[in-house]
C-alpha cells in the first residue's frame, strides 16, 4: 500500500457511486411508496428517512477526523491529515443538511423553524466547531504545523458528538426519541425505509471521501510540480 | 397534519440534493480545474527540459564541425 496516500481505486470508487445511487432511489421509494404516513405528523415525517442519515453521516465523518487526528500525531504522516481534512470538510456539509432539513421539519411539527433546545443547540456548535476546524486550516501557511494543529482541534472537538447523541437522553427536549436501549419506537417498515437511507448514505460518504481525497491528493502533486518549475 | 404540508418535505429534500450533490459538483470542478493546471505546469516542464537539452547540444554539434 501507498504510504503517502490511499483509498485511490477507480474501480471501487466507480462502484461506490454506483452503489450509493441505487440505495438513494431505493431509499426515497421506501421514504415515500413504502412507509406508512405517520400518525400524528403526518406526511411531513418523510423529513425523518433523510434528515437522520444526513446526522448520521456528520458523526461518521467527525469520528474519522477524531481517528486520522490521533493516526496523524502517532505517525506524522501526511495521508492521515489529509484523511480528517476531508472528512471535515464533508461532515460540515452534511451536519448543514441535518440542521436545515430539522428546521424544516420543525415549522409543522413544533410551529417553529428555531428553538434553543439542546439538540438542536448542540448540533449548531458541532457544525460551528468543524467550521472553525476548516477556517483555522486556511489560517496556518507552514504545512506541518497546520496538520498538527488541525488535528489536536479535531481531536477536542470531538468531545460534542456524544453530547449531540445523549442531549435528548440527559435533558428535557422536544426532540423525539427514536432509539433507546430497550426499543425502537417507529413501525418496522419506517425502520426498513431508514436503514436503506442510513446505508445508501454511508456508501455516498465513502464515495465523497474518495473524491475529496484524490482532490487533496492532485493538490499536493501540483505543489510539488510548482517547486520544481520554480 | 395532512398534504398541506407537502411544501415542507419537498423543501427538505431539495435542500438535501442541492447541497450534496452541489458538494460532489465542487469537488468535480476543483479536480478539473487542478488537472489543468498540471498539465499546464508539466507542458512547461516539457518545454525547459527539451530548450536545456538544446542548449546543451549546441557545443557538441560546434566540436563536430
Amino acid at each position: 500500500m501507498n504510504r503517502t496516500r490511499f483509498l485511490d481505486s477507480s474501480r471501487l470508487t466507480s462502484a461506490l457511486f454506483w452503489l450509493s445511487l441505487v440505495g438513494i432511489v431505493t431509499g426515497l421509494y421506501a421514504a415515500f411508496i413504502y412507509a406508512p404516513n405517520e400518525k400524528t405528523m403526518g406526511v411531513v415525517y418523510r423529513i425523518f428517512y433523510f434528515h437522520v442519515p444526513s446526522a448520521w453521516v456528520a458523526f461518521l465523518s467527525f469520528l474519522v477526523v477524531f481517528v486520522g487526528g490521533i493516526m496523524y500525531l502517532r505517525t506524522r504522516e501526511r495521508r492521515w491529515d489529509t484523511l480528517a481534512l476531508s472528512s471535515a470538510e464533508i461532515g460540515v456539509v452534511f451536519c448543514a443538511i441535518a440542521l436545515i432539513t430539522g428546521s424544516i421539519w420543525g415549522k409543522p411539527a413544533w410551529g417553529t423553524w428555531w428553538t434553543w433546545e439542546p439538540r438542536l443547540t448542540t448540533t449548531l456548535v458541532l457544525w460551528l466547531i468543524y467550521a472553525a476546524y476548516l477556517m483555522l486550516r486556511r489560517m496556518i501557511e507552514e504545512e506541518s504545523q497546520r496538520a498538527r494543529v488541525a488535528a489536536v482541534f479535531g481531536i477536542v472537538g470531538f468531545v460534542d458528538v456524544p453530547i449531540v447523541f445523549m442531549s435528548i437522553r440527559w435533558w428535557r427536549t422536544v426532540h423525539p426519541i427514536v432509539f433507546t436501549i430497550d426499543e425502537i419506537r417507529i413501525a418496522p417498515s419506517m425502520l426498513a425505509a431508514l436503514l436503506i437511507a442510513l446505508v445508501a448514505f454511508t456508501l455516498f460518504y465513502l464515495y465523497l471521501l474518495i473524491q475529496r481525497i484524490s482532490l487533496e491528493n492532485v493538490g499536493h502533486e501540483l505543489e510539488a510540480l510548482k517547486q520544481r518549475v520554480a | 397534519m395532512g398534504s398541506e404540508n407537502l411544501v415542507y418535505v419537498f423543501a427538505a429534500y431539495a435542500v438535501i440534493w442541492l447541497l450534496s450533490f452541489g458538494y460532489l459538483h465542487t469537488i468535480a470542478s476543483r479536480q478539473k480545474r487542478l488537472q489543468r493546471e498540471m498539465e499546464a505546469l508539466k507542458n512547461v516542464l516539457t518545454e525547459t527540459n527539451v530548450a536545456s537539452e538544446e542548449a546543451l547540444a549546441i557545443p557538441d554539434a560546434g566540436a563536430t564541425r
